[in-house]
């Protein structure tokens, strides 16, 4: 493979991008800090192009599923392709401004539809939720009786009832909440600090290719 | 903590993951390193997908590059062994990502792996595999993929990065439709949801591990060595901090600082 085709020039530029941020944080007041901007800058007009992808791909499959007759799909991909097609247009007609301007279609757009959908869906969500929390708290072996256990405490502490069943309720749930549980928060955030710093050193000697599109 | 002292602790942190590779590397001793079940279990789920002529999918919510890059990152890594498996296997496959920039990468990813397994046609058939961008936002992913899991034929479903306040709702998701779950999840928030509704879980240390594992390297072995040697430096550091808080009364933010 010729040497502007592997993981080395792309590994060169995460490097430098890496010395960059770090110097600039360990170092801050100096030129790095300005090399920081630019760089943040940089990713999020990159960020802005690669949005294209994702539109690209979305219509790719809504058309696929379309031109399949997908069943229960295709008319619901026909709605997808719609909604995008008036956003867009919506959007550009628009041309200055975002879409939190007040006034504009895309802010009525959102404000109407986007936003009031999205509630609806996340309040349907919710009774889902419920029914799986109702299958989570059966304690079927000893880590999800203990899972109960806690639970049971921190419903009562928080359910005014609890303080008026038995004023104990309140403090031991506040004591779960408080000693036990965060100390595990605690532990296990460290564990993963640590999991991100070996990840970081792989990828600093190349060994994990994923951020470059590759595989081991 | 002042950066002095922050940059002399991850300097000697980094020297100590660059002591276990060297050890695993140069030296060749390679760690024992334990079972890890949810790793097994996807090998086993990509059997049942075989067996029953369904789809094996991979799923990665969240997947944002700044907020969560290492977590998004590691599910990428992950993404690629599970392609190479379901290559190699000749099952059909569903990639999932809840954002563009992560789509460009699983792309690239799917197809580097396809790629390798000598299986480029079927990379290019999206009957067999389609790398999917699901949509942003908290509620648009996980409703599209609970869509997926019960539409499409899928046997086993691979969930990896940071899912947050949807755990429950992606775990009963998959229980709903009667799908084989395994959940790595290097994050903390919401993990207990996980656990109670996904059939495998590797989570918080373990899951950054699991990258090292898939590969087989060396190297990448000897960081878990690394790992396990910053996380007795911080039991012990933070033992000794705990009794100088206690016995000699002096705050751990005044002795460090001053």
């Amino acid at each position: 493979m010729a040497w502007y085709r592997s993981i080395y020039p792309l590994l060169v530029i995460a490097w430098a991008i890496v010395f960059i941020i770090l110097f600039s944080y360990y170092c801050p007041g100096t030129s790095f800090d300005i090399a920081y901007s630019i760089l943040v800058r940089w990713s999020i007009i990159m960020g802005s192009v690669v949005i294209a992808v994702g539109l690209i791909n979305i219509t790719i499959n809504s058309v696929r599923e379309v031109k399949k007759r997908a069943p229960g799909r295709w008319h619901l991909a026909i709605w997808q392709l719609l909604l995008i097609a008036i956003t867009l247009i919506s959007g550009f007609a628009q041309g200055k401004g975002s879409p939190t301007t007040p006034g504009t279609i895309i802010n009525w757009l959102f404000s109407n539809f986007y936003r009031y959908g999205d509630l609806a869906i996340f309040a349907l969500m919710g009774f889902w939720m419920l029914t799986a929390a109702f299958r989570a708290f059966r304690a079927r072996n000893l880590e999800t009786f203990l899972f109960v256990f806690g639970a049971f405490f921190t419903l009562l502490r928080n359910a005014p009832i609890g303080g008026l069943i038995w004023r104990g309720f309140p403090v031991i749930g506040q004591w779960l909440l408080s000693v036990p549980y965060i100390a595990v928060q605690r532990a296990l955030l460290i564990g993963i600090g640590v999991g991100i710093l070996t990840y970081a050193a792989r990828y600093f000697i190349g060994k994990e290719k994923a951020a470059f599109g590759r595989v081991e | 903590m002042a950066h002095e002292q922050s940059f002399a602790l991850f300097a000697v942190f980094m020297l100590m993951i660059a002591y276990g590779m060297y050890r695993t590397y140069i030296k060749g001793k390679l760690p024992h390193i334990r079972r890890l079940p949810a790793l097994e279990a996807i090998d086993e789920g990509i059997g049942r997908a075989l067996e029953t002529g369904a789809k094996v999918h991979f799923g990665v919510p969240n997947a944002d590059l700044a907020r969560y890059a290492p977590a998004t990152l590691l599910a990428l890594t992950l993404m690629g062994y599970v392609a190479k498996k379901a290559a190699k296997a000749g099952v059909p496959a569903l990639y999932t990502v809840s954002s563009p920039r992560a789509l460009v990468i699983a792309e690239a990813v799917v197809r580097e792996a396809y790629t390798s397994e000598g299986k480029l046609e079927d990379y290019e058939n999206p009957e067999k595999v389609n790398v999917r961008y699901l949509g942003m936002g908290e509620t648009a992913y996980p409703l599209a993929l609970a869509n997926l899991l019960q539409r499409e034929k899928i046997a086993t479903s691979v969930l990896s990065g940071f899912v947050g306040k949807n755990m429950l709702f992606l775990g009963e998701s998959h229980r709903e439709a009667n799908t084989f779950s395994v959940l790595i999840y290097p994050e903390v928030d919401k993990v207990e949801f996980g656990v109670a509704t996904f059939d495998y879980v590797l989570m918080a240390q373990e899951a950054y591990a699991a990258g090292a594992l898939i590969t087989k390297d060396k190297a990448q072995l000897g960081s878990i060595i690394g790992s396990d040697m910053i996380s007795w430096t911080t039991i012990a550091l933070v033992i000794v901090f705990l009794i100088i808080a206690s016995v000699l009364g002096i705050p751990t933010k005044k002795f460090l600082v001053g």
